[in-house]
């Protein structure tokens, strides 16, 4: 399933604030811009709402579709340390275009490029420091986010940038499956399907039908540590490109990780032995002490 | 790994001497055992002798419930002297918050007022089963903890108790879980102080299951990874291999009721006992035998000897009977010795060490065998495949 994509003058159609638009990339029900608005370039993001046919499911769908934006943004705007994207001047908008139900905001545009396409283009390996660097910024994320009642569930190289930007090198994305931990879950029925995350990046917990009911921010601890070791050794710990789904599930399940030493023996053993324990199958066998992992990044023991 | 006395009854000179001979690291007072003056006198004491040890002190709230039970023996916690925060409860009381809360501050308070280098905090045993209302109430005293003792301005670290029947810990995935919530508090204590409760003192093989053993040093690994000081009471024999795991110490003492936890030392009696055999730690046994069994083999399977310095205290000419109050001397040294040898910064190399020392103790208890030598039930190799088998099965708990 994918967006139907309204053209770039329907867009400016409904939203005349919108000076330029060019597209930036489109991903299942989501199309990002850059756009001008007032003045100032932001990053447009249009999320297509399903279809209702008036069913109870259908509508069940459409609630949770709409409850995840607006989750993500009212996550946003509570969010202040530059470690997280920030929204930009245009609040959450309901339209219609075409007969088709979107939602549109924006967010502070990016300079840079994600981590995933910098993977898969086979740069060279990132450095200590950059890893180093790239971890104590998810790792501040994740403390703002749980501080705050989030766990953010969908860390990945996709959902990191890396900037143009001597000052603020990575910055973390889309919170649209954040998951508040306070509030009512928005699946309509919990136990009847997958969690949203991209499986690859599945923490073994998530698997469980009943992990909401436990549910922490070791599991962005454990997608920081899949990021981390991705982006340094250029390869996954568990999936295999050819793998299927149930086989990259099982893995998850049962497969320990190889240690990242194997691919990047001149990183510190510090380094690589936690990421290791951070991708331990069992919560309590990540270190969660995130003040402590901060200091430990930072050049600490 | 830092070894403690783990202090009880007919104390004597037995710390004293554990200290002038440089095999302790720290001591763990008993209540039940000391009035509060005399207590207060050892720990200056330990504090000249011993200038680095640490010194704590078990308030053993978790025998609270039989306060008020006729012939408990509780000692010195029926005095006075404890009763400031030794107050006859009820299970029904602390499953209110509020009353945790007064509970913690009044025995926190106690302890501030000690010459102690940590205060350990109350907390009640888990007696069957991690998901249960105890378990509910002892995960209460180890949250609320910090926050109580912040209010105190005192700077000493604060280890929450968490003391457990090795029943309780049979559930595999009770135990997962039960650890994952005490290792995400918002206000975490700064270490823990573990104990694993037999049903009796004499129950050698509740303690030494594979089960108990990979559970103990599950809980020892986890909150070690979690970035907190893990001390054991009653560790005795498996000290060192909780220390592989990660503890950072472990303590016992001289009686078996010092070398086991179980609430049977403070409940009422169930008849006389006899003073028993002195034993020898062995090290390559990996466990205590007879002193007539160690003076019968120690020259054929020279293997048994330590070789370590108190083994002077096994006289052959007095065919190896030590005096009786300096058996637990070779007993802390035994296990200093084991924690020197199998503990070390590399797990995976210590967790190596283990198993290789299992092994070879199997093989010498073979050899004994082989000579016709039938050891006494104490002193059989009955602990070892308990021991493989917990550790194979930590080293699956653990992913390790």
């Amino acid at each position: 399933m994918s967006i139907i994509v309204p053209t770039n003058a329907d867009i400016q159609r409904v939203l005349p604030q919108i000076q330029s638009i060019a597209m930036l990339d489109t991903g299942g029900f989501k199309a990002v811009y850059r756009a001008t608005i007032g003045g100032h370039t932001e990053a447009l993001k249009l999320i297509q709402l399903p279809t209702s046919d008036g069913s109870t499911d259908a509508e069940a769908f459409k609630r949770e579709m709409t409850g995840r934006v607006r989750r993500e943004v009212e996550a946003l705007s509570r969010c202040n340390g530059p470690e997280i994207v920030k929204l930009g001047t245009l609040a959450l908008t309901p339209m219609t275009i075409n007969a088709v139900d979107y939602v549109a905001y924006s967010e502070e545009f990016l300079d840079g490029s994600d981590l995933w396409k910098l993977i898969i283009s086979g740069a060279s390996k990132p450095t200590e420091p950059e890893l180093r660097l790239l971890f104590l910024t998810l790792l501040k994320a994740i403390r703002e986010v749980w501080t705050l009642g989030y766990v953010h569930r969908d860390i990945k190289p996709k959902n990191v940038m890396k900037l143009n930007n001597g000052a603020r090198q990575f910055v973390l994305l889309d919170f649209g499956i954040a998951y508040s931990v306070q509030d009512t879950g928005l699946t309509a029925n919990p136990t009847a399907r997958m969690p949203m995350a991209t499986y690859r990046y599945l923490a073994p917990e998530m698997m469980n039908p009943t992990f909401r009911e436990t549910i922490d921010y070791r599991t962005d601890l454990y997608t920081t540590a899949m990021t981390v070791y991705e982006y340094a050794a250029q390869r996954h710990p568990l999936a295999q490109d050819r793998d299927d789904l149930m086989h990259t599930i099982s893995r998850a399940l049962h497969q320990p990780a190889t240690p990242l030493a194997a691919h990047r023996s001149d990183l510190s053993p510090i380094l690589c032995q936690t990421v290791d324990q951070m991708l331990k199958k069992k919560p309590a066998l990540r270190p969660a002490n995130l003040n402590s992992l901060i200091q430990r990044m930072e050049g600490g023991s | 790994m830092k070894l403690f006395a783990q202090h009880g009854a007919s104390e004597g000179e037995k710390i004293t001497e554990g200290f002038a001979r440089g095999l302790l690291d720290g001591v763990i007072y008993s209540p039940r055992d000391v009035s509060l003056a005399s207590l207060k006198g050892k720990l200056s004491e330990v504090e000249t002798a011993a200038g680095t040890a640490e010194r704590l002190f078990d308030p053993q709230y978790y025998s609270i419930f039989l306060n008020g039970t006729a012939e408990a023996r509780l000692g010195w916690l029926l005095e006075e002297d404890y009763e400031p925060y030794f107050q006859p409860r009820r299970r029904s009381q602390l499953e209110r918050e509020s009353q945790i809360e007064e509970e913690l501050a009044a025995a926190l308070t106690f302890q501030s007022g000690l010459n102690v280098t940590g205060i350990i905090a109350p907390n009640i045993l888990i007696p069957n089963s991690l998901n249960s209302i105890e378990s509910v109430i002892s995960k209460n005293f180890i949250r609320l903890a910090k926050s109580q003792y912040a209010s105190l301005n005192d700077t000493r670290p604060v280890y929450a108790t968490l003391a457990i029947s090795r029943n309780a810990l049979m559930d595999k995935q009770e135990l997962v879980d039960f650890i994952s919530e005490i290792t995400l508090l918002d206000n975490p204590p700064d270490g823990f102080y573990v104990l694993i409760s037999a049903r009796n003192t004499e129950a050698r093989s509740d303690i030494y299951n594979a089960d108990v053993i990979a559970a103990w040093m599950f809980i020892n690994h986890t909150l070690t990874v979690n970035g907190f000081k893990v001390i054991n009471g009653y560790s005795d024999i498996l000290t060192p291999f909780l220390g592989v795991a990660g503890g950072v110490a472990g303590a016992f003492g001289w009686w078996s009721n010092l070398k086991v936890f179980s609430l049977d030392r403070f409940a009422p009696s169930s008849g006389g006992g006899r003073l028993p055999i002195q034993r020898y730690l062995s090290l390559a046994l990996l466990n205590r035998i007879t002193f007539f069994e160690f003076n019968q083999l120690r020259t054929i399977f020279p293997a048994i000897v330590n070789k370590l310095a108190e083994d002077v205290l096994y006289d052959p000419l007095n065919a190896s009977e030590p005096q009786r109050n300096m058996e637990v001397i070779q007993s802390w040294e035994a296990v200093k010795a084991l924690n020197a040898g199998l503990v070390g910064t590399d797990q995976t190399k210590a967790l190596k060490k283990c198993g290789d020392s299992i092994k070879q103790a199997g093989l010498l208890y073979e050899a004994i065998q082989a000579r016709g030598v039938r050891p006494d039930p104490k002193s059989n190799d009955e602990h070892l495949q308990p021991l493989a088998d917990g550790l194979s099965l930590f080293k699956k708990l653990a992913e390790l």
